[in-house]
């Protein structure tokens, strides 16, 4: 049961980075983004590479996978931010799968990431900590659930910040009615992207996370499938609400993870997993179809047609 | 040359399946103003579908009509069930695709329940026949005949006759389609009747052509996607122009002059869309604004 | 779909060329009403109603025209009675026959056509499409049909099999108004028919206009070439802020000081 509770406690901090980085996509800016994954993947990778070929530091390894994160946010939001909801959906996925595919097999990239064999020694100077900090009574896991924790919390503080700010009461202007805050005579696109680079270098700092919960990062950990569960603890906890994807994450990981309870007399783990994954689907049509709003949403009208 | 010549033959198989997959999802994007997120899966289910009758004992092309009925069944289910329903409270167009990436989960991993991981085959392939330059087998011919009769017939029906007119009114301008006597919400399940039957025929192809496991589909719903975006959406034609350039493109970029490995092909044709829908969202050759 | 249905009776009436039904509307009947609005609300966006309390009413053989400032809710008036905005209140009657909430689709089976004030073509259908689309619940009167148009407005035989969407904006304009006459319509509901049209093809639409109603059509007609509208109307009604604010047969309206200080630019 300890066991059950800490590894969605971990899960959960990390996909509630994630999220949180979502929710400044879609919850404030409206922007949909399929492919969260893709920074989630840079944030990964640019640590374990900076660390474990490149020998830096584990916190300035953090900080350039936030700004590969953001950077990366940044190329992706520049054209795509013109396009229609549905259509930056799929461009974003596509992004998200280029990242991996690139990753895993591209000429010159494969150097560094190790393509299908992954990437891996990067997370003793994390653990390493322990002994620094005299925590060494916390097991590995135990320390990475606090450490993620404490900065999910940071960062719900910093989000709470930025968006009671005249920077965050624009970005919400802009989610109610973007042609008055450009009548205003804001720079609309500007605060967008500005808002798309926080959440992709909150993504970056998820995928941080994530990475240090593996021994070991390849490609195949980061499918299209990542991006789907930051969407469905979005739509459980309620786009454009700053708690929504704390709430969201640790429900979601604490349904996730309890099909481990399911007897494997009954069901071999392989099916287990595939049946995690039916949940997961089912989950998502029943919050679209009942509550589009959340459980913590305040905006019924987020999933509303604005009619063309 | 030969190697190019022999890559653009591969090209075209694939395209041929590729093609029937994307009129599908076009159609339902111009009349419905969908993504459906799950038509690649639903071309896996009909590939299943098909698979069950073969392990039967029953031909091929029972299978594939047996394929292509249930796979319409199922769309006009889901058009009944689900997407009137939410098209009906308003839903807009991202909370309909959201709805339609629930039911893709649902669908491949209820596959993968029944089904599990292995990847299947409706016969022993035969041997490749020499045509000119190029070789090509036997399934290979029979995909490409059958995503050519598929097109044309397809076209042919949208061009011709009423119930074909009435869906490009449709996608043209809804109201007006309304205000001239159509029953959009009969048009509607039409629509996804014919969908449902190209979805069944394009799976069953794909199935021909390659192997049938749970991930068939949703491996290529991106390649689908980017096909329709290039050819421009809700037209036959459109269709098979931007299946024809995305399946030969794809096989060329793996030509040993470039020394890519044949992994990256994929991320060359995402690139390609994504760089397509920011350029052109209305598609490369297709007219008509959509975004 | 639990909206009543319009009584096929409707259509084999008008097939059998028996004309409205008298006494069937309010009390005074005098104009024996073929297709009344009563007190109609609607609206697109929850709890904001841009009709209030809007009646209309039109004989056969008549031509009624609404006139009104930008955004009083012309269209969307006509739209409502169409089944394409949200109705909250009042009713809709064709032949005395409640048709309110009606889906739109049995509307046109029941002899009522729409040309709307935007978007009136099928932009990516041909000429030709477009007109088969007019007709489209009626396919076998296609052929007559489709010749008596081609003969009545030259302009299109040219351009049969020209996409709608790469035609001027009058082309459009009267393409539109050919795909409504040819479901050979009882009521016809025209949005703005003289909008972008040039001079000489103002006059022809008006002249046809006023041939299509005197051959006993009821034609309810938004306008904002207002004079002229008045003019060549049996009746009008102006429409502000959602409400009716005067009415009376076109020429008194158009001779009314009020209606041409308030409604018409100033006195003539
Ligand atoms: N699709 C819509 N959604 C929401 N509001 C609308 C819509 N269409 C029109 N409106 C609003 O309804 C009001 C009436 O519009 P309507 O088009 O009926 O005016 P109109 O009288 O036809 O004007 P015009 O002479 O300019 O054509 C306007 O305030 C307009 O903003
Ligand atoms: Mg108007």
């Amino acid at each position: 049961m300890t066991g059950y509770i800490i590894s969605v406690l971990v899960s959960a901090g990390i996909f509630a980075l994630l999220a949180q980085g979502l929710n400044l996509h879609w919850g404030y800016t409206g922007l949909l983004n399929f492919g969260v994954v893709a920074f989630f993947a840079v944030g990964a990778y640019t640590m374990a590479v900076l660390v474990s070929v490149f020998d830096w530091p584990l916190w300035a390894a953090m900080a350039a996978a936030m700004l590969a994160a953001a950077v990366l946010g940044v190329l992706v939001a520049l054209p795509a931010i013109r396009l229609r909801s549905d259509y930056l959906a799929i461009t974003t996925l596509a992004v998200g799968e280029i990242c991996r595919i690139v990753l895993h097999s591209s000429p010159g990239v494969v150097d560094l990431t190790g393509g299908p064999s992954g990437i891996r020694g990067y997370s003793h100077d994390f653990f390493g900590l322990r002994e620094t900090l005299g925590l060494q009574w916390m097991t590995g896991l135990e320390f990475l659930m606090a450490a993620v924790w404490i900065v999910v919390l940071l960062v719900l503080l910093v989000v709470t910040v930025m968006i009671r700010s005249p920077w965050g009461r624009v970005l919400k202007g802009i989610r109610e009615d973007e042609d008055a805050m450009r009548a205003l005579g804001k720079n609309v696109v500007a605060y967008k992207m500005q808002s798309f680079a926080f959440g992709a270098a909150l993504a970056g700092l998820a995928g941080v996370f994530f990475a240090l919960n593996l021994s070991s990062i390849t490609p195949e950990a980061f499918l299209p499938m990542i991006s789907i569960y930051a969407w469905v603890i979005i739509l459980i906890g309620g786009g454009g609400s700053l708690l929504g994807p704390v709430v969201g994450s640790v429900l979601f990981w604490a349904l996730f993870n309890a099909t481990t309870f399911i007897p494997s007399e009954w069901m071999s783990s392989q099916d287990a997993a595939y049946l995690r994954l039916i949940l997961v689907g089912l989950l998502i049509m029943v919050m679209v179809l009942l509550r589009p709003q959340g459980l913590l949403g305040n905006r019924k009208e987020l999933l509303r047609e604005s009619r063309h | 040359m030969d190697e190019a010549l022999q890559l653009v033959a591969d090209g075209v198989v694939v395209a041929a399946a590729l093609a029937v997959a994307a009129v599908g999802l076009s159609l339902i994007m111009s009349v419905l103003r969908m993504i459906n997120v799950a038509h690649g899966d639903l071309l896996t289910v009909a590939a299943f579908a098909a698979l069950v009758c073969v392990n039967a004992g029953l031909p091929l092309v029972i299978a594939l009509i047996v394929a292509a009925v249930a796979s319409a069944l199922i769309a006009l289910g889901l058009e009944l069930s689900l997407w009137r329903r939410m098209r009906a409270r308003g839903g807009s167009n991202f909370s309909l695709l959201l709805l339609s990436v629930g039911l893709a989960y649902v669908v491949r991993h209820v596959l993968f329940l029944i089904f599990g991981e292995e990847t299947h085959q409706y016969a022993p392939p035969t041997r490749e026949l020499a045509i000119g330059p190029v070789y090509m087998t036997r399934e290979g011919l029979t995909v490409v005949a059958g995503g050519a009769v598929c097109m044309i017939g397809l076209a042919a029906l949208l061009k011709w006759t009423r119930i074909g007119t009435a869906m490009r009114a449709m996608a043209d301008n809804m109201d007006l389609a309304r205000a001239s006597g159509v029953d959009v919400a009969r048009t509607s399940a039409i629509t996804w009747v014919i969908v449902g039957v190209l979805t069944g025929v394009g799976g069953v192809l794909l199935g021909i052509g390659g192997r049938i496991f749970p991930n068939m589909g949703w491996n290529i719903i991106l390649l689908v996607f980017a096909a329709v975006v290039l050819g421009g959406i809700g037209t036959a034609a459109g269709a098979a122009v931007g299946s024809l350039v995305i399946g030969v493109g794809q096989e060329l970029v793996t030509h040993s002059a470039l020394g890519l490995p044949p992994e990256m092909k994929q991320a060359f044709v995402f690139l390609f869309l994504v760089v397509a829908l920011v350029i052109r969202p209305q598609g490369l050759f297709g007219a008509r604004r959509y975004v | 779909m639990e909206q009543p249905k319009v009584d096929a009776a409707a259509g084999a009436e008008r097939a059998a060329g028996v004309g409205p039904a008298a006494g069937v509307g309010p009390a005074d009947g005098e104009t024996g009403g073929l297709f009344e609005v009563a007190g109609l609300r609607a609206g697109y966006v929850k709890e904001i109603d841009v009709v209030r309390e809007c009646d209309v009413r039109v004989a056969a053989g008549q031509l009624v025209s609404i006139i009104g400032p930008n955004g009083a809710g012309k269209s969307t008036l006509v739209k409502a009675v169409f089944g394409l905005v949200d109705v909250r209140a009042g009713t809709v009657l064709l032949d005395g026959r409640d048709v309110t909430r009606v889906p739109t689709h049995h509307l046109v089976a029941a002899g009522i056509g729409y040309v709307p004030q935007v978007a009136n073509v099928f932009p990516s259908l041909t000429t030709e499409e477009n007109l088969r689309m007019g007709c489209y619940l009626s396919p076998r009167e296609r052929a007559t049909r489709a010749a008596w148009i081609y003969d009545l407005l030259p302009l299109l035989a040219e351009r049969r099999s020209q996409k709608a969407g790469t035609m001027s904006g009058g082309q459009r304009q009267v393409v539109a108004l050919a795909r409504a006459l040819m479901g050979d319509p009882r009521v016809l509901l025209l949005d703005e028919p003289s909008a972008g049209l040039d001079p000489n093809s103002v006059r022809m639409v008006f002249g046809e206009i006023r041939r299509i109603a005197d051959s006993g059509i009821a034609v309810l007609m938004v306008e904002q070439n207002a004079r002229r509208a008045l003019a060549s109307s049996d009746y009008a009604y102006v429409l502000d802020m959602g409400q009716n604010r005067f009415e009376g047969p076109g020429p008194d309206l158009l001779h009314n000081d009020d209606v041409a200080r308030l409604y018409l630019g100033g006195a003539k």
